[in-house]
């Protein structure tokens, strides 16, 4: 195994592993898998369109319409990161106790909330339940694309709890 | 407007039916007996995995829904087998508990498929420790009277536990892979798989160990005397148009005489003879 090999598994991040055979010589090259993240929103437009936006920057990108399909999804998988939308129809009051399974859940995955009800209530809310970031609807893809990079920086990750 | 994902598993061609083969080894000679069929969700979506489909599933509360038309799928798909192999389907008990007309459905797919009942065997998958106990006891009693066979999924965990050893009484008790897996050197794990063979020769069941994925994990099962095997040992689930021939080379394998000795005999202290680690 390389040392980058080594290094990658060493703090238990997800890699890809490359087999190369050239003149004889067999070895692999350990690269790092891109972030896995979580779009949930029951709008099937914006959702397909967050998602290619994401995948088109190189994520590896899920997607839910209501809670039990993100739920079990989080229940399941391991994800870097979760943009939901706060106003599901069919999630209700019950959207802020779904902010917080995935953010209690076993990864632990940043959370970006995208909410048309951008009042202080409930952006002081979703902080309480554990979001990172907060962001009105309509938002650019741009301004979403540059959340999910803050939020999957190094830097914030360290200030994380 | 788009479908649910619990429309999208509902629909026709919604789920897909692979199938992995359980092998008897007896002696020097293996033979697939039967296969265990087993859902994948829609393609290209993460609920292509059977745990998340199911979990899914179970908190939709559409557990019967789900088993209805995965049943439906796995038996379509099981019809090109040969007649000699048994079959078996996962059932959750909380369909057979809240579902009454269950076993109806069931007889009416197989002969649809013109599968005969007695290579039935119906996998009872529980996560959710409350089930009406009357209906379900009712249904399970059905299946008995047509000569379909009732087996255990995940002993040894979960919710397949001594109250449902007892109530189901199943015929077949499948072992869960965490007590299979490395229990090679691990002589906590062989005790526990010694017991609950015991527990199923006692009540006249036999006993699958799944998950064997290694050639020592085999030889300690095997060493214990449990002989039904499955697990990627032998193959991975496959769709099963791929599985004849996977089976016709299973039934060719050679299979050591004796469990080989790599590992010394111990006793423990509860007198069960055990590989040690050294």
């Amino acid at each position: 195994m390389s040392q980058l090999g080594k290094k990658h598994k060493a703090i238990g991040a997800r890699v890809w592993r490359l087999e190369l055979r050239q003149f004889g010589h067999h070895r692999a090259l350990y690269l790092p898998a891109m972030p896995r993240l979580l779009v949930i929103d029951d709008d099937a437009d914006l959702r397909a369109a967050v998602t290619e936006y994401l995948l088109s920057l190189g994520y590896e990108v899920h997607q839910a319409a209501e809670r039990e399909e993100a739920e079990a999804l989080v229940a399941n998988y391991s994800y870097s990161l979760v943009i939901t939308d706060l106003s599901l129809t069919q999630l209700g009051a019950e959207g802020f106790d779904l902010l917080r399974t995935i953010s209690n859940s076993n990864s632990r995955p940043k959370l970006i909330v995208v909410s048309g009800h951008a009042g202080s209530g409930h952006r002081e809310l979703a902080k309480q339940c554990g979001a990172d970031a907060f962001l009105p609807k309509p938002t650019p893809l741009a301004t979403l694309g540059e959340a999910v990079r803050t939020c999957l920086s190094p830097q914030h990750t360290q200030k994380a709890p | 407007m788009s479908s649910s994902m619990l429309d999208r598993i509902l629909a026709p061609n919604g789920l897909r039916c692979y199938a992995q083969p359980i092998v008897h080894i007896c002696g020097s000679r293996c033979t697939v007996t039967s296969v265990e069929c087993l859902s994948r969700g829609p393609r290209g979506t993460p609920f292509e995995s059977p745990g998340v489909l199911f979990d899914y599933a179970r908190r939709k509360v559409a557990e019967c829904d789900v088993d209805r038309v995965a049943v439906a799928t796995a038996l379509a798909g099981a019809q090109s087998l040969p007649g000699t192999l048994g079959i078996s389907v996962n059932v959750h008990a909380s369909t057979l508990g809240r579902d009454a007309m269950f076993v109806d459905f069931l007889v009416g797919v197989a002969r649809q498929c013109k599968i005969e009942l007695s290579r039935l065997t119906v996998e009872i998958v529980e996560h959710s420790p409350v089930w009406n106990a009357t209906k379900f006891l009712h249904s399970l009693r059905l299946m008995r009277e047509l000569k379909i066979r009732i087996a255990l999924d995940d002993v040894g965990t979960g919710q397949s536990n001594y109250r449902m050893i007892l109530d189901a009484a199943p015929d077949c008790f499948k072992i869960d892979s965490y007590l299979v897996q490395t229990a090679h050197a691990d002589y906590k794990r062989r005790a526990m798989l010694a017991s609950i063979l015991q527990l199923a020769r006692d009540l006249g069941g036999s006993v699958v160990a799944e998950g064997v994925e290694s050639v020592a994990d085999l030889e300690a099962v095997l060493y214990l005397g449990i002989t039904l095997i499955q697990g990627y040992i032998f193959s991975r689930p496959l769709p099963v148009a791929a599985l004849p021939p996977v089976i016709a080379r299973i039934n060719t394998l050679p299979v050591p005489t004796s469990p080989r000795p790599t590992l010394c005999l111990q006793k423990v202290s509860t007198g069960i003879h055990a590989f040690g680690e050294n």
